[in-house]
Formats: C-alpha cells, structure tokens, sequence
C-alpha cells in the first residue's frame, strides 16, 4: 500500500466521486435526521431545531419501552431459534460429500437473493386463513370425514362438526416465525464459515483421546467456533431488531415493532422529531452489537497470532 | 445383500451421512422452499382458490401483463436498478481501488462510513432519504425518467458500499508484482491499470454488479420512503396488491421476478466459480510475493 | 568445471582502471518509518556483464535495494546511477532495467506471446518487429512454439521462462532477478541455476540476482554481496568469500563453520599467536597484525580426524559424541576433553561400511594456514 501522497493525481481521481457521493446522499441526510432529533414540531412541515432532548425522552415512556422490549424479545426469540435450527445445518453442510457442498451452500445462500417482500408474501399465502396450509387441512378434514362417514362413525363428528381453519397469521407468533425463515441464512453462513475453517485433526484428536461425540461438540467444536457464533447472532440479530415488513405484515395490532413505530411517525403521525430520536435509538442499538462483534473478532485474530 | 456390497457405516466425522442430520437438513429446506415453491406452482394453476390442482394456464401472466399499473412499477424498478447498477459499480471500484490501494489521513472512519449503508437498519436509511429528499426540495412532478431520480440516489447510497465490498475482496487477491511488471515493461500508470487491474478486477466488477441489480430491484423498505404515488416501484406495488388480498397474479408477477433473480445469480455464481477453477491452476498464485524482505 | 565467466565480470580481475560500471550505488539508505533502516549506506559498483549476487538472510534489505535499482522505492538518501545518468525520479517504465519478479508475474488474462510482446506494445514498437522480437526471445528461452498458450496451462518453470523473455525482448541494460529460482521444485532448481548462467552469457548483459540460497548465490555468481540488517558485509568472488569470509556473520552465513572466540596473544611477521579457552594457543599464519578479542574458525571439511596423534602443529584429543551419515559425507559432533565442541565432515570416500561409534577417542586437526580469523 503506497500513501496518498505519492501519486496525488491518481489519488484524487479515485477518492473523490466515491467520497462526494457518500457525504451528499448519505451523510448529509443521516446529519438532518440527527438535527431533527434534537427538534421540536412547529406547525405541519416547520421543525425547530433547538436542542432538545425532549424526543428522546419521550421514547423513555412506558409505551415505547414496551415496544422496544418487545422488539428486543422478538429478535432474540428469532436469533435463539435460528440459532439452534443453523447449527445442525451448517455441521451438516460443512461435512457433507464435497460434491453436495457447493449445491446446499447455494440453497442456503439463494433466499437470500429472493426479494424479502415475496418472501413474506409467499408466507402469508401459504399460512393465511384461505392460504394452502388450511386449504390442505380442510380437504385432509374432508376426507378424514368421508372415510369416518364409510366406516360408519360419521354422526359422532370425531374430527368436529365443521372445519375450523387455523389462525396462523396477525399474531406474535406469526412474526417471529416470519423473522426465522427470512433470517436462518444469516444464521448459517457464518456458522458454516466458522466450522469450515475449523482443523478437523482437532475433532478427530478429541475423539483419539477418548471424548464422545457430544463432548467434543461442547468442549472442542462450540469453543473454537465461538467467533463464528457471536458473529452470527449478531447478524440475525441485528437486522431482526430493525425489521419492518414482517412486523407489518405478519403481525396483529400489538406485534408492532420499533421499525413499525418509526415508519408512523414520518408517514401518518407527521412527527419527524420524535421518529429521527427512535430512529438513532435503533442505530445506537446497532453499533452498539457491531462494536460487541468487532471485539470479539479482534480476541480471534490475537488468539490466531499467539 | 452381501456386506462387502453394502456402503460401510458413516465414519466419526462424517456427520452429513447421519440420518438425523440429513434429516434437518430436508427439513429446513423445505422450511424454506416450500412457500416459495408453492406460490410458484400456484401462479400456473387454473384455480382462484382451491389447493387441488386444476389445470396448468398462463392465464394469470396474461393478467399481470394487461394490469398497467402493475407493468409501469416493473419497468421503474429495472430502470431505476439499471441507473443504479451502472452509477454503482462506477463508484463502488473507484472506492475499492482507492482503500485498498493507498494510505491516508483518517482511513479508519473513511472506512466505516463507507461500511455504514450496509450496516444500519434500512428503516433508518429510508427515512433518512425522505427528510432529506423533503427538505433540500428535490423537485417532483419531472417527466419519466427523471422522476426516479430520488429513487435511484437512494438505491445508489446503499449498493456501492457493497460493490466496493465485492471488488475490494477481489483485489485483497491480486499480485501487486504483476502492476509493477506492467509498469517495469514500460507502461504507464493509466496503462497498467487498464491492462492488468481491470481484467484482474472484472470477475469482482461483474459480481458487484449483479448484486447491485438484484439490491436494487428487490428494495422495498427504502424504495417505500422515497417514492411518491406517481413513482411505485415494482416491490412498492407488490406490497399495496398484498395488504389488499392475495391473488393468483400476484403469484405470477412475484414469479418473474424471481425468475430474473434466479437468473441473476446463475450467471454470478457461474462467472465465479469460473473464475476460482482458473486460479486453482494458480497462475498468479503468489500474493505475498516480496513482503518477506525489506 | 569452466565455464568462461570468471574471466568475463571479475571486478578484481579488471581493477580500477575499468570502464564506468553498469550500476554505481553511492550511500543508499532507505527507511520504512521508524526503526532501523531497511538498506543502510550501501555502496556498490557492479561492472558491465557480471551475474552479481545479492545475498543475505530474509529481512536484510535485499530485496528492497533490487526494487530501488527497478524503481518501485524511492531511496532515502544516496544516489543510484544506471548506467552513468542518475536514476533519481526516474518512473521504473522509463529506467533501462527490467526485472523477472518473484512470483514471475506473468499476467494470468494473456496468452504467453502477448506477455512477452506486453512491453513492446506499451512502447508503441510496431507490430511487425514486435513479433520478430517476441518469435526471438521465446527461442532464447526455448518456448518456441508455445505462444499461444496461456499461463495457467504452463509448468512453474515454463512460466519463469516467459517472465524471463519478456523482461529481455525489452534488450534491457540490466535484468534483475528477485529470488528467480525459490518458486522451482529442488530438481529443476538445479538446472535453472545452469541455465541462467548460460543465457547470461548469450544475452551478454548485467544481471543482478537476490537470494538466501547460499548454494544459489555461490554456484551462479562472478561475485556475491553478503547484506546483513540492510547492511553490505562483504562483496567478493565466491571462492573468496567462502574461504576468507571478513567477518563472523559472513563465516558463519556461507556454509558450516566452527567458530571460537580467542584472544591474539602476539602478532608480527606474518604471524598470529591466539590463545582459544578449550584448546589452547594456536599460532597461525596471518598477514595483518590484529589484536584484541577474535573469532577463531575452521570448516568442517578442514578438519582432519585419526586414531593417532598426528603430525600437524595443534591438534586436540575429542570423543564422537554423534554422527550423522548423508551418503556422500558423514557428520561428526565432537567434544574435546575441555568441553569445546566442534564440527568435522568426513568424505565417504571407500565404499565399505562406516566405522564410527559413539564415545571413541579420536584427534582433530586443521593445517593452521585453514584457521580463520575473524576481527568483526
């Protein structure tokens, strides 16, 4: 790496339109939004900034904390489970036939590339009252019924007197399931990262000296891929904390998340300063984890350097 | 069966082979399939409702392709990740080369602002763009295209970090030797990088555009901040179709898309693993080549 | 086994009185930040038609010195003259050197000709004498016919064959090697080493080479710069600095070497008396007077090894305490009845089975005139 100082011109020609571009149409509007943060409403579009801290105290109100201890719970829920379905699926994949690897690395990763709303949509089709799922279970029912009909028990209505579908959607539950199926990638990558570059003579030295299975799971596999596992909580965490659509569309009126609560205050509740505080709350939140990540990677690579 | 034929029991480490893991691995493929693969097979059935299979018909592509306020969202969102791509690989490369290739004042926070789009919440982005679009007084009303142009800054702000991602971890592999061969044998500083940088970057460049394209033809909670009723992105109509009713056409419009992403992605992953099979042959294999003295 | 090249760059053989050198380095020094200089205050001159070595364990600087002759670092202080003009500021495209790069840099998205061919068409060579050139030094290097390969479809050692034409179509005044032969399996290595040697010889021009192969930089060199810690320690013919290495580095860098610390006891005509704890006084042949603590050493192969006391000025009694046979040689670690320990190689010369046991009293000892004296 040479210093810019060397080949000004060069420098320049390379530095600048990428750096221009990320000052004006990102920094620049992440700065309004941290001005208005500090603001006070005055009238239907005038906003004063004057220093206030009353929008960030405002967010301290029992109703908000509710929402973000939800949101908090949510994302944990949703990181807890993709945690424990991801790593049986990254083990598996990590020590699958090289010949599958590539296949089931690209099954993992292709959600990924699939548009998140279709995603969420395509849940919704199939969970929905009217969706595919009740659709099976009714004509499951149907038949169970018919068949119990035949055989004569049809009057004492085992399977009850009429299909009632299963309510699966605009609830808590929903959204969480939401959350796990868009973010189980998020989950395994890093897992899988992190047991591929594992030393496998280590596992199979564990096991010479005498541990099983499980034990060498606990004490040689979760140890030396705790940094992938940090690293992938934090990511499915993070993004789950700050999730909109699934919230949105999953959820019944109490499984409002604090994204949902942002996206009112600039599109119906009209209050810009109160939505930029929530707003760099929710950032806040988010360095806060990467800070926690880069920490930990940093004791990695210091443990690798040893 | 005799036992010399039969495939002898999994070895200790040969954990895919175990029925149960096999087994969570169907699961959760199906978990995450089945959905999608179920509204795809259900955009080609001859049916409004029911799951019995009624008969295939594209009756429901005919529909999504009359539906006019359904084809101009689709033709925004390629124009606006067509825009997008070509603004964002230009910038994302210039980033990538300047980062990895000099030292200077403050590189650390450089870098982590550039790191920023990736990171923070796109709610934050999303309405981080619409203050900001409402306040400096972007005009609106423009004539087409012009009117996407809020639109495509945004899509820009967020998919050139990510270019600069890809091509700069394309570039952590190249041999610095062969830029001073090229400037050894003669060319200059322009000509080197022309000659050898860019090929050498192009698989990153082809990559970083591709993600690029799928990022900005798949955004919606951004797209949803910055576009007003005459500028609905594709993503952005889906979403209104959705909070109205699910239906079969949808099904269908979703399909194509996905079709294109899948598409996409082919050809991304079919020009890297090109790429990896020609360096497994390791023709300019010797990264560190000359850091071991002086 | 002669090969003409002594004779051709021997820089002591043409004395001062020689024409200008191909490269002069007055006082170079280059510092990376703080710290110790990577090069420092090097002086070197290396006349026209020499296969110059540059050697020295990794980290001494040596590398950093070829890249400054190339151009790709700015010396701190000092000058460099390239054939007679200053190179200072001088871009590397426009300085009359070429290089063949650790890793060959063969560029991966051309085929072999349009590698070689590269530095002709960035200089706006026409295309017709540009594939006469190229057809030219793929025959010098013996690729003819290969062409329209591309890289990855070469052998390690044919790729450095493609980096070597295309560094010489430019008909540069020097070439500069940096580790040529490190990237090569041990066979090939082997004849690579003959081989450059003879194609320095058909080109006719300076080469200059870095290496920390010691065999390499011995085998193929009219002379040899030993760097140490960005310092220059020794520059002389191979043989010289083999057998009269200036200083213990050096001694001990080339080759094996037995080295004691002694005292000079008394010094004149022609002589040295040097007291050694653990063997004695030896009294050498030496034409400088020196005085104050020195290093005392001997080579392996000086010592002489016989179950009688011999004849010779100094010897010493000492028990084998191991061995180690190598086929062509056996390897004795003594240690003499004061505790010194040293070093013998024995050549197998007879056929018959080796007679060597463990703890069996044997004498040491060297022709004085093989004893070194190292003052640094």
């Amino acid at each position: 790496m040479e210093g810019w100082r060397t080949n000004r011109r060069v420098f320049w020609t390379f530095f600048t339109p990428p750096t221009a571009w990320l000052v004006l149409f990102f920094l620049a509007p992440l700065a309004l939004v941290w001005g208005f943060s500090f603001g006070e409403k005055r009238g239907l579009v005038e906003i004063a900034i004057n220093g206030t801290l009353e929008n960030y105290v405002r967010a301290l109100d029992p109703l908000y904390l509710r929402i973000f201890a939800k949101s908090f719970w949510f994302a944990a829920l949703t990181t807890l489970i993709c945690l424990a379905v991801g790593f049986p699926v990254a083990i598996a994949i990590t020590f699958a036939p090289s010949r599958w690897k590539p296949i089931l690395l690209l099954l993992t990763i292709l959600p990924f590339w699939t548009n998140l709303l279709i995603r969420t949509y395509a849940l919704i089709a199939v969970l929905r009252t009217r969706g595919y799922v009740n659709f099976t279970a009714e004509w499951v029912w149907e038949k169970t019924n018919a068949a119990l009909g035949w055989v004569g028990l049809g009057d004492l209505q085992l399977v009850g007197e009429r299909f009632e579908p299963f309510q699966m959607l605009y609830n808590n539950t929903a959204v969480v399931f939401g959350l796990v199926y868009v973010h189980l990638p998020f989950m395994v990558l890093p897992l899988y990262a992190a047991l591929d570059r594992l030393d496998r003579s280590y596992l199979e030295a564990s096991l010479d000296l005498g541990a099983g299975q499980i034990r060498t799971f606990a004490s040689v596999v979760v140890p030396l891929a705790l940094p992938g596992i940090v690293s992938g909580v934090i990511i499915t965490f993070i993004p789950a904390l700050g999730s909109f659509l699934t919230p949105d569309l999953l959820g019944g009126t109490d499984s409002q998340m604090i994204a949902n609560v942002i996206e009112r205050q600039f599109k119906s509740a009209n209050d810009w300063p109160f939505g930029a505080a929530l707003s760099f709350i929710l950032m806040y939140v988010t360095f806060f984890a990467l800070a926690l990540r880069a920490v930990t990677s940093r004791g990695r690579s210091a443990m690798e350097a040893a | 069966m005799s036992a010399t034929t039969r495939r002898p029991p999994p070895g200790p480490l040969e954990y895919g082979r175990r029925a149960w893991m096999r087994l969570t691995l169907l699961a959760t493929f199906v978990f995450l399939y089945a959905p999608i693969a179920t509204l795809v097979a259900f955009s080609f059935n001859d049916s409004r409702r029911n799951i019995v299979w009624r008969g295939f018909t594209l009756k429901y592509y005919e529909k999504a392709w009359n539906n006019d306020s359904l084809l101009e969202a689709f033709t925004n969102s390629l124009t606006i990740a067509f825009a997008s791509t070509l603004a964002s690989t230009v910038l994302g490369t210039l980033a990538a080369v300047a980062l990895w290739r000099f030292r200077f004042p403050f590189k650390g926070p450089h870098e982590a602002a550039m790191a920023l789009p990736i990171v923070i919440p796109e709610i934050c982005m999303g309405v981080a763009m619409l203050v900001f679009f409402a306040r400096i007084g972007w005009p609106t009303g423009l004539p087409w295209p012009l009117n996407l142009g809020a639109i495509t800054i945004a899509h820009i702000s967020f998919s050139f970090p990510f270019v600069a991602v890809v091509v700069r971890a394309r570039l952590a592999s190249f041999n610095r030797e062969l830029d001073e061969a090229a400037r050894d044998l003669g060319a200059s500083e322009w000509q080197a990088f022309r000659d050898v940088l860019v090929p050498w970057m192009s698989p990153g460049l082809v990559a970083g555009a591709l993600l690029a394209f799928t990022l900005s033809l798949d955004d919606f909670v951004i797209t949803f901040f910055t576009s007003g009723p005459d500028t609905v992105t594709f993503p952005v109509k889906v979403y209104s179709m959705v909070r109205f009713s699910v239906t079969p056409e949808v099904n269908a419009a979703s399909t194509i898309l996905i079709a294109i992403t899948l598409v996409i992605t082919s050809v991304a992953l079919w020009m890297q693993g090109r790429t990896a099979a020609r360096r497994a042959d390791g023709s300019g294999g010797v990264t560190e080549a000359g850091s071991a003295d002086g | 086994m002669t090969r003409g090249r002594h004779g051709i760059g021997n820089g002591t053989d043409r004395g001062a009185a020689s024409a200008q050198p191909i490269i002069e380095i007055r006082g170079v020094t280059k510092r990376f930040g703080a710290g110790e200089p990577a090069v420092d205050s090097v002086d070197l001159e290396i006349p026209e038609g020499e296969l110059f070595a540059l050697l020295g364990p990794s980290g001494c600087g040596k590398t950093t010195l070829l890249r400054m002759l190339a151009g790709f670092e700015t010396p701190t202080a000092g000058a460099i003259r390239i054939d007679g003009s200053d190179v200072a500021g001088m871009p590397p495209n426009r300085r009359p050197v070429n290089m063949v790069f650790q890793s060959y840099a063969v560029f991966p998205h051309m085929s072999v000709s349009d590698n070689v061919a590269y530095g002709l068409r960035v200089t706006g060579v026409p295309a017709a004498e540009r594939r006469e050139r190229v057809r030219e030094a793929l025959g010098l290097v013996r690729l003819d016919g290969l062409g329209a390969r591309k890289p990855d479809q070469l052998s390690g050692g044919q790729r450095q064959r493609v980096a070597l034409a295309r560094a010489l179509v430019k008909r540069p005044r020097v070439l500069l090697l940096d580790e040529p032969l490190s990237a090569l399996d041990a066979k090939l290595r082997e004849a690579m080493r003959l081989e450059l040697v003879n194609l320095r010889i058909a080109v006719g021009i300076t080469f200059v080479f870095v290496t920390h192969d010691q065999d390499e930089a011995l085998s193929m060199a009219d002379r040899i710069a030993v760097m140490e810690r960005g310092r220059v320690r020794q520059v002389a013919e191979p043989a010289t600095l083999y057998e009269y290495p200036n200083c213990r580095f050096v001694a001990d860098f080339i080759g094996k070497v037995n080295l004691f610390e002694g005292t000079v006891r008394a010094a004149g005509s022609g002589e040295l008396t040097l007291e050694v704890p653990g063997l004695g006084a030896l009294r050498i042949p030496h034409a400088e007077p020196v005085r104050g603590a020195v290093g005392v050493a001997v080579r392996p192969e000086k010592v002489r090894l016989s179950h009688t006391r011999p004849d010779a000025q100094f010897s010493f009694e000492a028990t084998v305490e191991d061995f180690a046979y190598y086929g062509s040689e056996t390897h004795l670690f003594l240690v003499t009845d004061k505790g010194l320990r040293l070093a013998a190689t024995v050549p197998n010369s007879d056929r018959g089975p080796i007679r060597i046991e463990r703890g069996a009293p044997r004498f040491v000892s060297w022709r004085p005139g093989d004893t070194l004296v190292l003052t640094e």
